[in-house]
């Protein structure tokens, strides 16, 4: 295509309405698609590039900077007005700073002049800026603007209060003040500092040189001249050609890095300053180490106490040791998240310090802990936590700058002032000190948002969709609900950018899928995808997280086939946007291998979880829900290929590690130990399961029925426990319990969910003997599964086998064997040979053929599937009990009664237990072993045994109880 | 020394490339020795590239200038220098910060570093890849970005200097930010 065409069609799209662009291009570009989407993609790129190189590369001065000379200005002093200058007071960042007096015969006034030593464009602008913030800043402790006007030569000046005194580390020298003296000196420029900061003015140039203190101990703060305003209030705010400048003894290390400028940045200044003042020396330069090291600053800076001089001081070592030290390395931290958030968290704590109380820094251990809570915020299910105040509002800080860390510079500082403002509310002095919970933090943050609507539409949609999904996260899910759908009707609003649209899209999404409402849930992350395209880089990571709540709700319809491309799609963007060792790039790999699960792939399944959850140990440490989620899967997946034994160690390090990170309690916990009670239940350990589940189900509904289908979850294993107890009576009232609760959260028992306890509900009355009611239950959770799972689904075919069982148990043959046949081939096609579902389908549809009477076919069939179960399950497992049994019933139907009795008293070892000795699934194994016994003609055995059935039997309600007498009555 | 230069600045203008790289030298090194000197005479330790660049020129050329299109020419050359010496610097902190070798290029001084401003240096030579790619197909475009971006100065001023409207600069510019952006970023 032609470039001078690009660029005629680009010129004239950005002298238009964005609005009014697709149309026209679509014109322009009628037959030339690659025209277009190069206009497109240049159009995206100026949207984002509005800043982009605005301001030119700087040149810092290093050490050679602190040794001034003096000042050897060979222009002669302007006249300014009607100030008269009396000698120069040194050079500037902009240019030469003048002391001038002004003589009105009235009185005489001292005044510092500041001029522009090179008026381009750039320094203009700057110097604009810089009147323009003094105008606004009026405070004791900060030196005035006075007046400003053009000089002769045309250029600009400021004509500022001359501050009379001396930087403030020589006055503290100068005084020889104590620790008390220095702190409360401190307090002052703390106050100042803070002051800019709500007039929404970062210093960004604090130092000794730039904080005088008067004769009469006022300090003072100077030169605003590299500050910078917080919020622009329009977009037609100047833009910053001038070139950042910083002094590097006292910048902080995001300065260096190009990192976001916010008030942490002032804190920082003010930490070195006031380790200056107390130890008598400088820490060392921020830009000394490397900023990926977000560890505190501890480890690299030694702490004012250590490093005082001790000669020169009127401060004692050990009044600094302990709090006064860890105030200044909390202010010094080179993480600016563990930074005090503002001036005033830091002079609240000198000032708690000052009055023998508890300060807010201490307990650094606990608040790493509770980052990580939040951190994982999306994908994992929290709950209320107890924290300090100070913790949790680091937590929401972290987290808001992690995901702002692609943004607008203004918006992120907005959002950071916010959650200051949270913080502050949180203030442990309100809360007298105690700990304050999460919840209450939430609904604070809630309060502010909703109480100033003077917020830019942006930010307001952003956080209200943050706080939204905290909620969700913290268990309160009516108000987690009720934001994200404020959030994304915001969405409406045109100021609202699309990534951020996007991503409360996503958000509603994200929930959705929790609530397992998967056509909301891909309809809504389809919607945030879209929005997320079109907000271009800045929405790549919101794309990224659409596009995997995409494929979650994908595998939860059951077309985990449809969901791993699109996964491998977000694993290799997420590997190209953070590496191969990253928190997304495991959970990716999670999900992934969740998939696959799904789809009976385990070998590369197992591959990719292991792989993830060694990406999560490197990059979380092993303490971590990442890690605990990981081994989670692994061992799901382990125990559906029917690697029992192998699942329950994985399974076992993620409770350790949930019940570390949230207490024996929360639900995350509870959902850990409901795998590890299901390794119980694979290996036939019912007895121990149901105490287990017992006390789980206590626990779930404990927390609240907003998450009703965990109490569901846990009446059906229940329901499970008792059947395989022999209790069917109470299996019976488990499962309805199940299904009572699926009723009540979905308006009726037609959904999916209810499948498997409508089942079990079957299985418990069958073996009451109910069949009739049995029979109707298992046709309608087939009816179910039918509408929602494919033919060749394992679990619908798993199911048919059952109801094949019973009607083989009510003799109606032909049937049994048509519903067997079909499940035999439906699955055998879907999945591989050693899957432990195939193998008892097999074997019933075995003793089917056996008792409609062809005998050759059954002992076939029955040999390959105890072969097969053999080699899927562990030796012993209560699951070997129906191959086992009907392979010895075909050998004593074959007259091969020598080869059953092995294998019939094999069965009993591995049924009972779990089944009790009254159970027609023991009872059936002894009846047949009598007829062995006979034709073996063990008669002794034969007959104690008989007495010992007979009257249990007889004493069964179950017509299968009269179907064994009869046989029992033929040998 | 004024009118050394203004020799190689005529001999340049005629097209003699040695010329024009002798030029390109003393304008880099009077530009190192300002930053020096700057560093050393002021109480707070900070310089700045439109600052220098300007004061460069008065060193070099002198105060009554020269025809426009010297001046023009003086500043093009001025920017690439700073171009360069920026490049340098971002190469240079970025060996150090990867532990490398210690730097081909000279160091413009012990005690001064090249800040990155919004851009850290990898980005930094990034955009100078991005630039030198840009400067292949539409050098307009590329002059541009270095006298805006390297020297910092204003889109009125290099109309003034380019002879054309400040608009055209301004969309000049404008597309020459949207092209850099979108190479930097191709996923956007």
């Amino acid at each position: 295509m032609k470039r001078e065409r690009v660029s005629e069609l680009f010129e004239q799209a950005i002298d238009m309405a964005p609005g009014d662009r697709a149309a026209w291009l679509a014109e322009q570009c009628a037959h030339d698609a690659g025209l277009l989407a190069e206009i497109e993609r240049l159009l995206r790129a100026d949207a984002m590039a509005q800043r982009f190189m605005e301001q030119p590369p700087a040149l810092i001065a290093g050490a050679a900077a602190s040794a001034a000379a003096p000042c050897a200005s060979d222009v002669v002093p302007p006249a300014f007005g009607a100030y008269r200058i009396v000698r120069s007071l040194g050079q500037g960042g902009m240019g030469e700073v003048w002391l001038a007096e002004r003589n009105d015969g009235e009185f005489e006034q001292r005044v510092a002049i500041k001029q522009v030593a090179y008026p381009t464009p750039g320094l203009l602008l700057r110097f604009r800026q810089e009147r323009q913030i003094l105008a606004r800043l009026e405070h004791p402790n900060i030196a005035r603007l006075i007046d400003g006007g053009l000089a002769a030569d045309a250029t600009p000046y400021l004509v500022m209060e001359f501050v009379e005194g001396v930087p403030i580390t020589d006055y503290v020298r100068a005084h020889a003040l104590d620790l008390p003296g220095c702190l409360r000196l401190f307090l002052h420029v703390c106050a100042a500092v803070q002051y800019a900061h709500q007039s929404l003015v970062v210093h960004r140039d604090l130092k000794p040189s730039n904080i005088f203190v008067t004769a009469d101990g006022t300090p003072k703060l100077l030169d605003f001249g590299i500050a910078k305003v917080l919020t622009t209030t329009d977009a037609g705010a100047p833009t910053q050609t001038m070139a950042r400048l910083l002094t590097p003894d006292y910048a902080a290390p995001e300065q260096f890095q190009g990192g976001a400028i916010t008030t942490a940045t002032d804190v920082y200044a003010l930490g070195v300053v006031l380790y200056e003042l107390l130890a008598g020396r400088r820490p060392p330069r921020s830009s000394a180490g490397d900023s990926t090291d977000t560890s505190h600053a501890a480890t690299a800076v030694l702490p004012p106490s250590a490093a005082l001089e001790h000669a020169t001081s009127t401060i004692s070592r050990r009044a600094l040791r302990g709090d006064a030290d860890r105030i200044v390395l909390t202010a010094l931290a080179r993480d600016p998240r563990r930074r005090y958030p503002s001036a005033e968290a830091l002079a609240a704590d000198i000032q708690r310090f000052l009055d023998g109380r508890p300060i807010a820094a201490r307990g650094d251990g606990k608040g790493y802990r509770l980052r990580m809570f939040v951190r994982r915020h999306r994908y994992a299910l929290g709950a209320a936590v107890i924290v300090f105040a100070v913790c949790i509002a680091a937590t929401l800080v972290s987290q808001w700058q992690a995901r702002i860390a692609r943004e607008l510079a203004t918006r992120a500082e907005a959002a950071q002032q916010f959650l200051v403002g949270v913080f502050e509310q949180a203030n442990p002095d309100q809360n007298k000190g105690g700990a304050i919970s999460a919840q209450s933090l939430l609904e604070k943050g809630e309060l502010q948002l909703s109480s100033d609507q003077s917020r830019q539409p942006a930010i307001q949609a952003d956080l209200t969709g943050l706080i939204g999904a905290l909620y969700w996260n913290i268990g309160d899910y009516e108000r987690a609900e009720s934001l994200i759908g404020k959030a994304v009707a915001m969405a409406a609003d045109p100021r609202v950018p699309d990534e951020i649209k996007a991503r409360n899209f996503g958000r509603l999404a994200s929930i959705e899928n929790d609530k397992r409402k998967f056509d909301a849930t891909i309809e809504h992350a389809g919607r945030a995808l879209d929005l997320a395209k079109r907000a271009g880089s800045a929405g790549t990571r919101d794309a990224i997280d659409a596009r995997r709540v995409m494929a979650l709700a994908m595998v939860g319809q059951g077309r985990a086939k449809d969901a791993v491309p699109l996964l491998r799609e977000v694993l290799a963007q997420d590997r190209l946007s953070g590496g191969d060792r990253s928190g997304p790039v495991a959970l990716d790999l999670y999900l992934l291998g969740e998939a696959l699960d799904e789809l009976s792939s385990y070998g590369e399944a197992e591959t990719l979880l292991r792989e993830g959850i060694a990406t999560a140990r490197e990059v979380h440490g092993n303490l971590h829900s990442s890690v605990a989620n990981g081994l989670n899967e692994l061992g799901l997946m382990l125990g559906h290929k029917g690697d029992v034994d192998a699942s329950e160690a994985p399974l076992r390090e993620a409770l350790e590690i949930n019940r570390q990170l949230y207490g024996a309690n929360h639900r995350e916990t509870l959902v850990s130990r409901s795998n590890l009670l299901r390794v119980l239940e694979n290996q036939g350990r019912f007895e121990e399961a149901l105490q287990g589940r017992l006390e789980v189900l206590k626990a779930t509904e404990a927390i609240g029925d907003a998450r009703p289908e965990q109490v569901a979850y846990a009446h059906n294993f229940i329901a499970l426990d008792y059947r395989n107890l022999g209790r069917a009576v109470e299996a019976e009232q488990a499962s309805r319990a199940a299904l009572a609760v699926w009723a009540k959260v979905q308006g009726s028992n037609d959904e999916w969910d209810s499948a498997d306890p409508m089942r079990g509900l079957a299985q418990a009355l069958q073996l009451q003997g109910r069949f009739g009611e049995a029979e109707a239950a298992y046709r309608a959770a087939l009816a179910v599964e039918a509408r929602h799972e494919p033919a060749n689904s394992h679990w619908l075919n798993r199911d048919r086998g059952f109801l094949g069982e019973l009607l083989r148990l009510q003799h109606r043959h032909a049937d049994a064997l048509q519903e067997l046949r079909e499940a035999s081939a439906a699955i055998s096609v879907a999945s591989g040979n050693s899957d432990p579902i195939f193998c008892v389908l097999q074997s019933q549809l075995a003793e089917a053929e056996l008792d409609a009477g062809d005998a050759d076919a059954a002992l076939r069939i029955a040999t390959r599937a105890l072969d097969m179960a053999r080699s899927a399950l562990p030796p012993r497992n209560y699951r070997l009990g129906g191959p086992l049994f009907a392979q010895a019933r075909a050998e004593l139907a074959n007259g091969h009664a020598a080869r059953a009795e092995p294998l019939l008293r094999e069965t009993l070892a591995v049924r009972h237990p779990p089944y009790p000795g009254d159970d027609l699934r023991v009872l059936e194994v002894k009846a047949s072993l009598i007829g062995a016994l006979i034709v073996l003609q063990q008669d002794t055995e034969a007959r104690s045994l008989r007495s010992e059935i007979e009257p249990l039997l007889k004493a069964s309600p179950s017509p299968y109880a009269n179907d064994l007498l009869a046989r029992l009555a033929l040998h | 020394m004024a009118d050394d230069v203004t020799a190689l600045i005529d001999a340049a203008n005629n097209g003699d490339v040695r010329a024009l790289q002798g030029l390109f030298v003393h304008v880099y090194d009077e530009l190192k020795r300002l930053a020096r000197r700057q560093l050393a005479a002021s109480a707070a330790p900070t310089l700045n590239t439109t600052g220098l660049v300007h004061e460069a020129y008065l060193k070099l050329v002198g105060p009554d200038g020269r025809s426009l299109h010297g001046r023009a020419h003086f500043f093009a050359l001025a920017a690439k220098a700073m171009r360069q010496i920026v490049i340098d610097h971002a190469r240079a902190r970025l060996t150090e910060k990867r532990g490398g070798e210690h730097l081909q290029m000279v160091p413009l001084d012990e005690g001064l570093e090249v800040a990155d401003g919004e851009l850290p240096p990898d980005e930094l030579l990034r955009l100078d890849d991005a630039l030198a790619l840009l400067e292949a197909e539409e050098p307009r475009l590329a002059q541009i970005v270095e006298l805006r971006f390297f020297a910092g100065l204003g889109l009125a001023e290099i109309a003034l200097l380019q002879s054309m409207s400040e608009r055209t600069v301004n969309r000049d510019w404008r597309r020459a930010k949207a092209q850099l952006y979108a190479s930097l970023h191709p996923d956007a």
